[in-house]
């Protein structure tokens, strides 16, 4: 661990408390339980080191801008065949698009997924923490996890970031003794349950669509057709959505990738049905 | 706008553009070679690529922030000599990408300004390329560019190695290192004529079970 210190390797060493009470002394930041100082998590730290992080990462002011990737549209609802989870895959950094192949759909285990929508990194690092959670639970308790305690163990996990700018809107949706779960978990800390959610700058125009179709007894064809349509008008009215729709059904099986189309196709495809 | 000037800014554009493209058994990653400062105009060396290699044939491309890249490579090598002592070998390239992540990550609150290219041949002998955002998310792709003259770059690799640009692609024949060698020696020409951090000259590294090869050339000094 001296190579660390030497190349002043900002890891704090387990039984080294101090640091990280300190920290939060200054920052007020409330200890999550199930905070693991392990060198293979590697946990952020760092927060607060600079007052007013802002001009660094908002326009404005001389000098780079640190840009992360953002944007997109993502929803999930629930219908009497499980789960429909549909996505964009576009990331975009400012302006520039940094990936039109994004996943945004992490897979935690079999028979649970977290979407992405808000910070890229964040989801991603946050999912697979909470992935590795998940699997501690199954090893240690010799059964699977409930969708509500993964998804609680995911909100108590950026809950103890509250107010460090984390970015993260992701929908937990999975299949447990109570059937299909679907919870929305948000970097202020908000959970709640519920039967169909969209998040992400394209969700007010995937809502607009939900909202007017959607039914508890559609198929499972009917349900797929009606998610991608929905992120499909998303992606024509905003720019910040885009790339290829990737579609998934959640059943008592677990998670299943169904298609990936390019919105452009698709776009075509309703277009000409206009006609 | 004095004022403004005056604030304090963490974080220096040293400009440099890199780009890799990944094939079926092979990856080619390259660079310019110069140093410069964004908000001063001034060249600091022309002689600086910004191409690392980090063990097991794999490569990381790593433009932005100049401070930042160099503690970047001084962890990831820390990580892999760690690795390497923990468990008798080398780090896989999946393995790599994966502890870049979490090491970008750990910088949330402050983020190390660099723009990350990982190359590197995978398990299974096919070149695997994976592309990262300043704090660590990440994708396995088959062609990238980033830096500053990343917006010239990407779309001629887009229309020349993604060929989206073409009706039938599955007409076109399979992309072999030495096309791809020439496709970036182009793009690099053009990349040094329209983006003012970018010249002096082009360093390309060759990655395929062999090992690791390098190229050079040169490019407008201006």
């Amino acid at each position: 661990m001296e190579l660390f210190r030497e190349a002043g390797f900002p890891y704090k060493i387990e039984g080294r408390q101090d640091d990280r009470r300190s920290n939060n002394s200054t920052t007020g930041r409330p200890r999550c339980p199930f905070d693991e100082e392990d060198i293979n998590s590697l946990m952020p730290i760092n927060f607060g080191v600079i007052e007013n992080k802002q001009h660094f990462q908002n326009e404005g002011g001389p000098g780079p801008r640190i840009k992360m990737n953002h944007g997109t549209t993502t929803l999930a609802f629930k219908f009497q065949h499980g789960i429909a989870v549909v996505v964009d895959s576009r990331a975009t950094a400012g302006s520039f698009i940094s990936s039109r192949t994004v996943e945004k759909v992490l897979a935690i285990n079999q028979y649970l997924i977290g979407t992405m929508a808000g910070g890229a990194a964040d989801c991603m690092y946050w999912e697979r923490i909470l992935a590795m959670h998940c699997n501690l639970y199954e090893l240690r308790n010799k059964r699977r996890i409930s969708v509500a305690a993964a998804s609680k163990i995911l909100c108590n996990l950026v809950y103890s970031y509250k107010g460090s700018r984390l970015s993260l809107g992701t929908m937990i949706a999975g299949w447990d003794s109570k059937g299909p779960g679907l919870y929305y978990v948000d970097s202020d800390g908000t959970r709640i349950s519920g039967n169909l959610f969209s998040v992400g700058s394209g969700s007010p125009y995937a809502y607009s669509v939900l909202d007017t179709e959607y039914r508890w007894d559609l198929s499972v064809d009917e349900a797929l057709d009606l998610g991608q349509k929905a992120v499909v008008g998303a992606t024509f009215r905003d720019s910040a959505s885009g790339g290829f729709i990737n579609s998934y059904i959640i059943n008592a099986d677990g998670w299943k990738h169904i298609s990936h189309i390019d919105c452009f196709d698709l776009i075509q495809k309703y277009n000409s049905k206009k006609k | 706008f004095l004022m403004s000037k005056s604030r304090f800014n963490p974080y220096e554009g040293n400009g440099g553009t890199t780009a890799g493209v990944a094939g079926d058994d092979f990856v080619v990653m390259a660079s310019d070679t110069r140093l410069c400062e964004e908000s001063t105009y001034v060249v600091s060396s022309r002689n600086y690529p910004h191409l690392y290699d980090l063990g097991n044939s794999s490569v990381l491309a790593a433009a932005g922030f100049n401070g930042d890249v160099i503690q970047l490579i001084k962890l990831l090598y820390i990580h892999g000599r760690r690795y390497l002592y923990q468990f008798n070998k080398e780090m896989s390239i999946t393995a790599r990408a994966s502890l870049l992540e979490r090491v970008l990550y750990q910088h949330r609150g402050f983020p190390l300004y660099v723009g990350n290219l990982l190359g590197g041949m995978d398990e299974e002998g096919r070149g695997a390329l994976f592309s990262y955002d300043p704090v660590g998310s990440y994708e396995r792709i088959s062609y990238i560019a980033d830096g500053s003259a990343a917006a010239i770059v990407l779309p001629f690799l887009h229309n020349q190695v993604g060929l989206r640009n073409m009706a039938d692609a599955g007409a076109a024949p399979r992309l072999t290192k030495e096309r791809t060698v020439q496709i970036l020696k182009d793009i690099f020409v053009s990349a040094a004529e329209w983006d003012i951090h970018c010249g002096d000259s082009l360093l390309i590294k060759m990655i395929t079970k062999e090992g690791v090869a390098e190229e050079t050339m040169a490019l407008r000094t201006d």
